[in-house]
């Protein structure tokens, strides 16, 4: 016979539900991301302004800063004549510059779009790949390069003309980089005032970090991407490729995207080398 | 011509950095700055108020700067293995603490942790790069202080140092003395 007290002992304890203390907080929290991510998409074109004039800002500051220490001026008065400096340049550019390069965009751009030259350039692109020492199957990687190719090439051409043509970009970044630059120091210390004391230090301590390192990287990343424009432009221009400056450009911006940024780059200085020197020698 | 929304927060904005430069005048570390200098100090400090009992920092986390007591009372407490923490230091008004943290990251050696309701002036390393950057002069007289301040107590621990060596060796002496006499 079963001891009853052995029986009673040896029976589980009776059911209670699993506790899940982080069972509310994190739907709250997931609702919360929610919400932030849908009103960060609704509100996604000043987002996008805003984080542009982040960028230019990590670029910028240091530029006022030294600005403000060489002829010692007040933090506003060496902005402003940051921003006379840029109106001038610009201007000159308008006036000098833009014309040449606006009918380099727009020849570039009716080449690149135009149907009869994009066929051209898949029947040269296979007599490159016939004439290749390396087995290549051209029946495959031809229908690859129409598709490509022409979906490529109208995109590019399409983002650099609409680049061009925004007129937010022209207005609103430089009002919101104004602000940045001037009052940057002092947003910061609002957004660490709002942290608890418990973790104060420590955010502190991660925002200087990561603002350092952010800072130094994009900086790295704009001196990298404006040097490889450069060198692209005036090597393209000495080969003899047209459109130098649009490529150029191109080849910068390109740059700008790990690992396949670079490759990117040279796409549209080797469709232009095979359409108009039947050939990849002069790159 | 100010309306009176903004007014009020001029007005506010302005009465808080008058109250820290007041504050700040007190204080060794800016000792040498001029009211200009003071204001400019002022703008870049972090006002926090902390709870009685709350800790202001922890023993071994690193430290990113200095805080000075505008209200209330201050204990530095540091904590040692197996023992109760001890009371290094009970700090007032105008009393200021954490500055070693302006030079390095090294942790904290201490805890600090608010006795009462206390409101402190935060003036923290990443704000003190930025005014060497842009006031390279300001921030330069700032440095100095702060080395200044580091010498002078490196002084009184090597003074002390010796004073704590001459009294071991003393007794030593005597316990040898002592020692001798007894044989």
């Amino acid at each position: 016979m079963i001891n009853p007290e052995i029986m009673s002992t040896s029976l589980p304890p009776p059911s209670s539900p699993p506790r899940r203390p982080w069972l509310i907080p994190g739907i709250i929290a997931v609702l919360i991301m929610t919400v932030c991510v849908w009103f960060l998409w609704q509100i996604s074109e000043i987002v996008i302004l805003f984080l542009i004039s982040l960028l230019m800002f990590y670029v910028v500051d240091p530029l006022i800063t030294s600005t403000e220490r060489a002829i010692k001026v007040n933090r506003t008065a060496a902005i402003l004549l940051f921003y006379l400096l840029c109106l001038i340049v610009v201007g000159l550019g308008l006036w000098l510059v833009l014309p040449a390069v606006g009918s380099q965009f727009q020849t570039a751009y009716s080449l690149l779009t135009d149907e009869t030259v994009q066929a051209d350039i898949v029947a040269r692109a296979n007599e490159l790949v016939a004439r290749s020492p390396v087995e290549v199957p051209v029946e495959d990687f031809s229908g690859y390069i129409s598709e490509y190719a022409a979906l490529a090439l109208s995109n590019i051409a399409s983002f650099l003309i609409n680049l061009f043509s925004l007129f937010s970009l022209s207005i609103i970044v430089p009002f919101i980089l104004f602000f940045l630059l001037k009052d940057g120091t002092g947003m910061k210390k609002g957004i660490i005032s709002l942290v608890p004391n418990r973790f104060f230090e420590m955010s502190l301590n991660l925002i200087d970090t990561v603002d350092r390192h952010l800072g130094a990287y994009i900086r790295g990343q704009m001196a990298v991407a404006s040097s490889v424009g450069a060198l692209s432009a005036l090597g393209l221009w000495i080969v003899g490729v047209p459109y130098y400056f649009v490529i150029g450009m191109f080849a910068g911006l390109a740059n700008l995207i790990p690992y396949l940024g670079p490759v990117a780059g040279a796409i549209p200085a080797m469709i232009l080398s095979l359409v108009l020197f039947d050939d990849l020698t002069p790159l | 011509m100010r309306d009176s929304f903004w007014s009020n927060i001029f007005k506010e904005r302005d009465e808080t950095t008058r109250t820290v430069t007041d504050r700040l005048r007190s204080v060794p570390l800016f000792k040498t700055l001029d009211n200009k200098e003071l204001r400019a100090v002022a703008h870049i400090m972090h006002i926090r108020t902390y709870k009685p009992g709350e800790t202001v920092f922890y023993q071994d986390e690193p430290g990113v700067g200095m805080y000075v007591v505008e209200e209330g009372r201050v204990h530095i407490k540091m904590n040692i293995p197996n023992k109760s923490p001890s009371t290094l230091a009970e700090l007032e008004e105008c009393d200021f603490f954490g500055e070693l943290a302006l030079l390095d990251e090294s942790p904290r050696s201490a805890d600090a942790v608010s006795q009462t309701d206390s409101v402190l002036i935060g003036f923290f390393r990443p704000d003190l790069m930025t005014l060497l950057d842009r006031e390279p002069r300001l921030g330069g007289k700032i440095v100095l202080e702060l080395t200044r301040i580091v010498g002078i107590r490196l002084r009184n621990s090597n003074t002390e140092l010796q004073d704590i060596k001459q009294r071991l060796a003393d007794t030593a002496r005597d316990r040898t003395d002592q020692m001798a006499a007894n044989d």
